[in-house]
């Protein structure tokens, strides 16, 4: 079987494994992963998108580790780019884009099962038929990916850690968003400031999506909340609504009750 | 503009959201969890071996406030006869030494002074020396406890304590052991062991904001856990350990118990008490009972509310039932008595409710 990965799904993988020396490196050495072109200039355009909370030594640790993705094949190839584009009357020419065409020529030239790992829905919506009626392979998320690599790996401690490491980098963020409201909780006594920032603090300590995600950021309040509201709102719609990670972190715990029941063979 | 104390019969707005630790924390209406928490204490005194409770509960519903009225002694006293001392602690920010941490918010809780002082009037017909054999094997742990009992310099317990020391003040106590690494766990367990030989019959230890553990990476939950397991193998009586912890559709019970607590202390890990949103009849005993601590002697109106009236109560719980904690209903009443005050309303109506509620920062 041969991995596609776009650009989220391995931004995801460089940030999950940021604190392990090995076993991304590991991963790579015993699984036939590849990349397009553009999917590297999309990862190397947004490799700290939305993660506001990295240190200087975890960003450079991260970027170092981008060293790892490399276009290992020359099989991108302008006709399955223009077939790929006449069948499904696609005009975004994005990493997911040269990535099924990409899928769709190495199947052929490897006579090989592809399975094209990305977090972008719509994307999966898109291109799903496609691979179904032509043979490819299949669409599966990262979370599908990891738990592929559990069920073929005879050590899978760091397969486990990775599934709670996916959902700590959106906690970690999350947090730092409480921090900061906080501190600003502190600089207000008894004014209307108080109970928008306590009201914003309760949501975010109890992850409400549906309230934070609708955030009513009145003109009247100060810039330095309205400020940092409005990313708060940016932030939850932009990852838990459009790129909708909460179906992500219902996968991890869908696939974490079956490592749990033990379903898994060994040799 | 209204005068509180005239037009409200009140002496203060009794629904302050900014915690304010000058005041005596006062316990009001949510008579379920008080008992609750009456009864896994009560339960912890007569089965005295070690354990730890999970509240659980939305951000706001009284976790933090119960950790707050539990913690101080007067408000231990319902248990007849018995002492139980207890102390809260926030969940550690900086997680690089997780016990070195616990030990010492417990130092500073305590007070080196009083700690000492109990310890020394533990039973004054054994020698310290010999009350220490009972509770440790290990001779150079008691003599750092023997040492801190014995220094006069304050300063140079302290130092010893927080590991502040250098060779020479090893050297002139003859010591051989820094008070750090396992050295901090056993000599925190002898103390806890002293103090529940006779002065105490249960200690508590809350966790705040227990949460904050899904945020760690699997080095730091570790070092958590293993803190706590330690706590529980050199403790084994006479100690409760309450974490409090917010479920969120992300990390739920079960993972925390799965992923975070793991197995090693599964088995010595339960549910403690639940925290719900509140149901309107919680809300309007909490309301009468809170009001009940700042009425002025004059007051004698038939609204237990006064100068909210009843209706108003009924209508911000239909607005929003499934969110409707202790923490959020404190804030939409202060935020609504601050609005009233000043736009000189002597009755908070559902008039006045429902042309205002639009305003009400706290509501949205």
């Amino acid at each position: 079987m041969i991995f596609i990965l776009d650009a989220c799904s391995a931004i995801n993988l460089l940030h999950i494994f940021k604190e392990d020396n090995n076993f991304l490196e590991n991963i790579f050495k015993n699984y036939k992963l590849t990349f397009t072109k553009k999917v590297l200039e999309e990862v190397k355009n947004n490799l700290f998108s939305n993660k506001i909370s990295l240190d200087l030594d975890q960003k450079q640790s991260i970027r170092n580790r981008q060293n790892i993705l490399f276009v290992s094949n020359d099989c991108e190839d302008k006709k399955s780019q223009e077939y790929l584009k006449k069948v499904i009357a696609y005009n975004k020419l994005n990493g997911e884009f040269f990535s099924s065409a990409l899928a769709l020529n190495l199947s052929r030239l490897e006579k090989d099962y592809i399975f094209f790992v990305t977090d972008d829905i719509p994307a999966r919506e898109e291109f799903s038929d496609f691979f179904q009626e032509h043979k490819i392979g299949n669409i599966i998320s990262t979370v599908d990916f990891l738990y592929t690599l559990y069920q073929l790996e005879e050590n899978d401690i760091f397969i486990k850690e990775s599934f709670f490491n996916l959902k700590r980098e959106y906690l970690i963020e999350i947090k730092s968003f409480e921090e900061k409201i906080e501190n600003l909780l502190s600089c207000y006594k008894k004014t209307k400031e108080l109970y928008f920032l306590d009201g914003l603090l309760t949501d975010l300590k109890n992850i409400n999506i549906e309230k934070l995600k609708d955030i009513e950021i009145h003109h009247r309040l100060p810039s330095k909340i309205k400020k940092e509201s409005k990313k708060i709102k940016e932030y939850i719609n932009q990852l838990f609504i459009n790129g909708n990670r909460k179906i992500l972190f219902d996968e991890i715990d869908n696939y974490i009750k079956l490592i749990q029941e033990n379903k898994q063979y060994r040799l | 503009m209204i005068n509180l104390y005239e037009d409200y019969y009140l002496n203060d707005i009794p629904f302050n959201i900014v915690p304010d630790n000058t005041k005596n924390i006062i316990w009001a209406g949510m008579d379920k969890i008080k008992k609750e928490f009456e009864r896994t204490i009560q339960k912890s005194l007569i089965n005295s071996s070690s354990k730890i409770l999970v509240n659980y509960g939305s951000y706001g519903s009284g976790k933090t406030h119960s950790a707050e009225y539990f913690s101080s002694e007067k408000n231990l006293k319902f248990v007849k006869n018995k002492k139980v001392k207890s102390f809260l602690f926030v969940f550690p920010k900086d997680t690089k030494n997780i016990t070195e941490y616990m030990f010492q918010s417990f130092l500073s809780i305590y007070g080196i002074d009083n700690l000492i002082y109990d310890l020394k009037d533990i039973d004054s017909n054994i020698d310290f020396d010999k009350l220490l054999k009972k509770f440790s094997n290990d001779e150079e742990i008691r003599n750092i406890l023997l040492a801190i009992i014995n220094i006069e310099d304050k300063n140079d317990i302290k130092r010893i304590l927080y590991n502040q020391i250098d060779q020479s003040i090893l050297y002139k106590y003859n010591l051989m052991k820094r008070v750090e690494g396992v050295v901090i766990i056993k000599i925190f367990a002898i103390i806890m062991k002293i103090l529940t030989y006779k002065k105490y019959d249960l200690i508590i230890f809350w966790i705040d904001e227990f949460e904050d553990i899904t945020t760690l990476n699997r080095q730091e939950v570790n070092k958590m856990t293993s803190f706590l397991r330690d706590l529980i193998d050199n403790i084994p009586q006479k100690m409760l350990t309450y974490l409090n912890f917010v479920p969120t559709t992300f990390t739920d019970l079960d993972s925390l118990y799965s992923y975070f607590i793991g197995s090693a202390l599964e088995r010595r890990i339960t549910n403690g008490v639940e925290f719900d949103v509140l149901t309107l009849p919680e809300i309007k005993i909490y309301v009468k009972e809170l009001f009940e601590f700042y009425r002025i002697e004059e007051f004698n109106n038939k609204n237990p509310y006064f100068p909210i009236e009843e209706r108003v109560l009924d209508i911000i719980y239909d607005l929003i039932p499934s969110e409707l904690t202790i923490g959020k209903l404190n804030n939409i009443l202060q935020e609504l008595f601050e609005d009233a005050i000043i736009d000189d309303v002597k009755i908070i109506d559902e008039a006045y409710f429902n042309q205002n509620r639009y305003e009400l920062y706290s509501l949205k």
